[in-house]
């Protein structure tokens, strides 16, 4: 009798590959091999049985509207007077801002307004911790991290310079952030 | 030919492209992300960088599987950003969220629970293996497909895979709340 199938070979022959001579040979004489081999077999039947999700024709209309409306205003050229007004909403805002980070006030304006001079990733992430560690959570300051980390891993994909970039962590802890998969 | 078309520029090709596609890569995003809004935002750009890239598609790829690169790419940089995130504690109180299953009505309560184990048990593999196991197991995709869109090896590929069902089973084991053995023969 042949040595036992691994699990390997086990989950191989679950998954529809067609076993080789000798495998095929071992489960036929092989009755614990082929419970184990059931056993694959439910495992992965029974994964299968998840519900895809399904769009009616509504959603599916809507989603090509929303893709074409968003390619459109994607190539919508900016106008000239667009970067004046964009200028005096930063400005106005900015003020705002500023005037809930009087003495007192616990504002969040210095975090915001750090984020939006689109700095360097680091001075951002670091301005991030520092303000998880306050009590003054903000949503928006979560939005404007996401958008960053997004544009950070996506500009620059090397596990190197994304550790560097969170020097503040301990290693364990930012390869606790990374899975091995992902590791290139 | 859709991939003519696109090429020369037609605008109502890219939107059959959508039209056509759009249930497979929203499904796919979807149980790689586990959120049907997330699933749409990451099809969405899925289809906007394709557009973009459209240009520079050579052809010697098939265009869904060109299109499931893109996705799986938006989709782990998704995942990664909510993993950061949740580093940083920035999400207090939200957590990912899990695969969603729609009611099933001709199910019973306890496939129903099973059915939510399977998903956290997916949701809990690390991004690149379970979408590697979502391509496999749920698109029917081969080793080699799979490879080309993760930019593997096929040998890589392979294992992954396979650690991601041993995670599974012993998910389900854990649980202690099914026998595989009569689960197998009720499906």
């Amino acid at each position: 009798m042949t040595a036992h199938l691994n699990e390997d070979q086990l989950i191989a022959a679950a998954d529809g590959e067609l076993p080789n001579n000798t495998t095929s040979a071992h489960l036929q004489s092989c009755t614990q091999c082929r419970e184990q081999l059931v056993e694959w077999e439910a495992t992965l039947s029974w994964s299968k049985q998840l519900p895809p999700a399904k769009l009616n024709p509504l959603q599916s209309g809507a989603f090509v509207h929303r893709v074409r409306r968003t390619l459109e205003g994607s190539r919508t050229p900016a106008r000239g007077w667009m970067p004046a007004i964009v200028g005096v909403v930063v400005l106005i805002v900015a003020i705002w801002l500023h005037s809930q980070d009087l003495p007192g006030s616990g504002g969040i304006g210095a975090s915001i307004v750090v984020s939006a001079e689109v700095a360097d990733p680091t001075s951002q992430i670091e301005t991030a911790r520092e303000f998880a560690g306050t009590n003054n959570y903000d949503h928006e300051l979560e939005s404007e991290l996401a958008l960053l980390i997004d544009d950070y891993l996506i500009a620059s994909a090397s596990e190197d310079e994304l550790l560097g970039e969170l020097e503040w962590v301990s290693a364990t802890q930012a390869y606790a952030m990374l899975d091995p998969e992902d590791r290139q | 030919m859709l991939l003519a078309r696109l090429k020369a520029g037609e605008d109502r090709a890219f939107d059959d492209l959508v039209r056509e596609y759009q249930e497979r890569i929203i499904g796919f995003a979807h149980r790689l992300v586990g959120d049907f809004d997330d699933a749409c935002d990451v099809a969405q750009e899925t289809f906007i960088k394709a557009h973009q890239a459209i240009g520079n598609f050579r052809g010697d790829a098939v265009l869904y599987t060109w299109l499931y690169r893109i996705a799986h790419n938006q989709a782990i940089s998704l995942l990664r950003r909510r993993k950061i995130l949740s580093f940083l504690r920035l999400d207090i109180g939200a957590e990912e969220p899990s695969l969603v299953a729609p009611e099933r009505t001709d199910a019973g309560v306890e496939c129903r629970e099973v059915t939510i184990l399977i998903q956290r048990a997916i949701a809990d593999l690390p991004p690149r293996q379970r979408s590697i196991f979502v391509m496999r197991n749920f698109e029917g995709m081969s080793h080699g497909e799979i490879a080309a869109i993760v930019g593997s090896s096929d040998g890589a590929v392979r294992a992954g895979y396979f650690h991601a069902v041993r995670k599974l089973r012993k998910a389900l084991h854990a649980t202690g709340q099914f026998d595989e053995r009569a689960l197998k023969s009720e499906s």
